[in-house]
């Protein structure tokens, strides 16, 4: 693996402590309400995958561009993390660019 | 009556406020051309009706900006109903596959299919974020103006102490609208609680009904639509505390908005429900009995005359060309024939 992938097996203290804050939102508010997300995996997963993948600070960007996509007028869908850290990984033009998978890969499952 | 100083200008609160500045600048304005409007139509100037009302415009008019996105939200409802065969065809692909993996791969699907034909039976998180802020100035403003006109706070915007002080003494239902329940005294504390009686009952009522007859049937047993009824009830209840707290200008905001949510709510459950949901069932039934009585008038056959009269034909078209699917019954002179 490369080096992008260090983070997922030695968190740091701020990924551990947001990780745990996403926790709590999920098993403490997100089941009182209806499931009301226009993207898969949800935020909060895709929040958790993010930290897990490119540690604290990259993963909370990318999440916090998650959140921002949330528009009335977007589309949502599928939009897993990507496999290396842009910001621009939604557009065809990206290096990082990935099509929608029907299928979790391997290193998705993992983390998940 | 009121407090020394300002809370609001103070602490977290403050700083929070601070932040939303513009916005409350804003808002003042509104407010005051609200209010220009209202008298150049024929209202008294000066303290009157007229400042109440503009309250209400006020909120008419923050609506109004996001009743965009509420019938984006609709037109997208209407794309899903189109997709509803394809749905059905992923949900009747992974019935009863509990496993994790079945279950990722069976929204993985309807998500790309909602994808596809952008069409999403979510809405966004956008609007909430954008309504809050606006909520938190409204009521900043609205609790400011009192310690504007007595010079506790300095002007904010359109809002100087002249404009503050004919707010603050406007009188409506006999009641200060700057008052609130513990400062108002006698029938207009009944007034003030009829008021947020009638908030409280709009809230629960656009929640509960939403609930009982938006929902599809498949979701609502178990315990989680348990939970989302008791939220329709303890919700309100919340807001019976905080009502009590807020001057009556904020309540009448606030009872503007929760009818103009009600009236949405109903209007939605009623012209475009939720696949499978009771609400749904109705209207095919109200659509099914509106297509009658028009066939009627026009001296037609009714759709279940229609379709009986078709089984019927189909009926007599398979037993001619003796490809009937269905057993017959076995005939004794027949068979014996063919031995």
């Amino acid at each position: 693996m490369n080096s992008e992938h260090v983070h997922a097996h030695h968190p740091s203290a701020p990924s551990i402590w947001m990780l745990s804050a996403i926790r709590w939102y999920q098993k403490q508010i997100s089941p009182q309400t209806t499931p009301r997300c226009k993207y898969y995996p949800t935020c909060s997963r895709y929040a958790v995958e993010a930290i897990n993948r490119f540690g604290a600070f990259r993963g909370v960007v990318l999440a916090a561009f998650r959140l921002l996509r949330c528009r009335p007028w977007s589309n949502g869908g599928i939009d897993d993390v990507p496999q290396h850290f842009s910001l621009f990984y939604r557009c065809s033009w990206s290096k990082a660019h990935e099509e929608p998978r029907l299928t979790a890969t391997a290193s998705d499952k993992e983390i998940a | 009556m009121i407090s020394q100083n300002f809370t609001f200008d103070s602490g977290l609160f403050g700083f929070f406020y601070r932040i939303l500045r513009p916005i409350e600048w804003v808002m003042t304005y509104v407010m005051v051309y609200c209010h220009k409007f209202l008298t150049f139509i024929g209202f008294s100037s000066g303290s009157g009706v007229a400042w109440a009302l503009s309250v209400v415009l006020l909120v008419v008019l923050v609506r109004l900006l996001i009743l965009p996105l509420f019938i984006k939200q609709m037109m997208s409802m209407r794309r899903l109903q189109a997709i509803q065969p394809q749905m059905r065809k992923i949900q009747n692909k992974y019935k009863g596959k509990t496993d994790k993996a079945s279950k990722e791969a069976s929204s993985r699907e309807m998500m790309k299919l909602y994808q596809d034909n952008h069409a999403n039976p979510a809405g966004s998180c956008l609007p909430a974020l954008v309504q809050s802020p606006i909520f938190m100035t409204m009521f900043y403003v609205l609790s400011a103006v009192p310690y504007i006109a007595n010079g506790k706070r300095a002007p904010l915007g359109a809002f100087t102490v002249k404009v503050a002080k004919e707010f603050e003494e406007t009188q409506i239902f006999g009641i200060h609208i700057s008052d609130n329940l513990t400062t108002a005294q006698g029938a207009s504390k009944i007034v003030i609680i009829i008021f947020i009686a009638l908030m409280c009952l709009t809230m629960f009522y656009s929640q509960f009904h939403n609930t009982r007859k938006n929902m599809p049937r498949a979701s609502m047993e178990g315990s989680q639509y348990r939970m989302q009824k008791m939220m329709a009830y303890i919700f309100p209840v919340m807001y019976i505390f905080s009502g009590v707290a807020f001057p009556f200008a904020v309540l009448i905001y606030w009872l503007t908005n929760n009818t103009w949510n009600l009236g949405q709510t109903l209007w939605q459950v009623r012209r475009m429900p939720t696949p499978g949901s009771p609400a749904a069932e109705e209207k095919e039934a109200r659509d099914r009995d509106r297509e009658n009585r028009r066939r009627d008038k026009a001296g037609e056959p009714s759709l279940e005359e229609e379709a009986l009269t078709k089984a019927k034909e189909e009926q007599v078209q398979q037993l001619e060309s003796g490809l009937s699917h269905q057993r017959q019954q076995p005939k004794r002179g027949k068979n014996k024939k063919r031995r």
